[in-house]
């Protein structure tokens, strides 16, 4: 059990920046969208799967957070990044709106402004420890 | 989606995968949700009620991050 305790210290604290921490590289890079680089459907989806392996990350942080497994501050460092996280639902709900009308002018601004955001969870999380790196 | 693309989140799912494991936490949930983005994503052709069946789980997924903590 202190080994488990151990590793997600590891995996999850400031000072943590060793091999474990690594590992907690979330790939997910959806480069920038613009009228020669369209919202397609397809690549809304590609969007929204790196979004879910994403979300899938911060929830486990969030998990061993509740369970106490990790300290006490994270759950500072994780209504920090929820400031965040809480943006991207209407923005997600604009993208898939405009994307299906295939309004491309409109969704390539919320395109880009969804992964700015993205990118901000990405700089919060790593703030406290948690690297959910943007990189495909 | 392509190869690459598809490959990628493999790898992605895989690191979560083994991160999971390595905190002790069950890792089956999140295994579940990464093979049916995978298996989405090599289907091909989307189509409007695919997009939304994954639309709904994302959803869920940041409602619970979001909860009040």
């Amino acid at each position: 059990m202190k080994r488990i305790i151990a590793l997600v210290l590891v995996a999850f604290t400031l000072s943590a920046c060793g091999p474990q921490l690594e590992a907690l590289k979330t790939a997910v890079k959806f480069g920038a969208a613009s009228v020669q680089n369209p919202v397609t459907k397809d690549r809304l989806r590609e969007v929204e799967a790196g979004v879910t392996i994403l979300f899938v990350g911060l929830n486990a942080w969030r998990s061993s957070c509740v369970r106490g497994l990790i300290p006490d501050t994270c759950e500072q460092q994780i209504r920090t990044v929820q400031i965040y996280t809480m943006q991207i639902p209407p923005y997600l709900k604009e993208l898939r709106r405009f994307v299906r009308q295939n309004d491309q002018v409109n969704a390539v601004v919320v395109f880009n402004e969804l992964t700015s955001i993205i990118a901000l969870v990405k700089a919060k999380g790593a703030e406290s420890g948690v690297n959910l790196e943007v990189a495909r | 989606m392509n190869a690459m693309a598809i490959l990628a989140l493999i790898a992605k799912g895989i690191t979560i995968a083994e991160v999971l494991i390595a905190a002790g936490q069950t890792a089956a949930p999140a295994l579940k949700v990464i093979g049916r983005v995978i298996r989405g994503a090599q289907a091909g052709a989307v189509t409007d009620e695919e997009l939304e069946a994954e639309e709904a789980a994302l959803d869920k997924l940041i409602a619970d991050f979001n909860a009040p903590i």
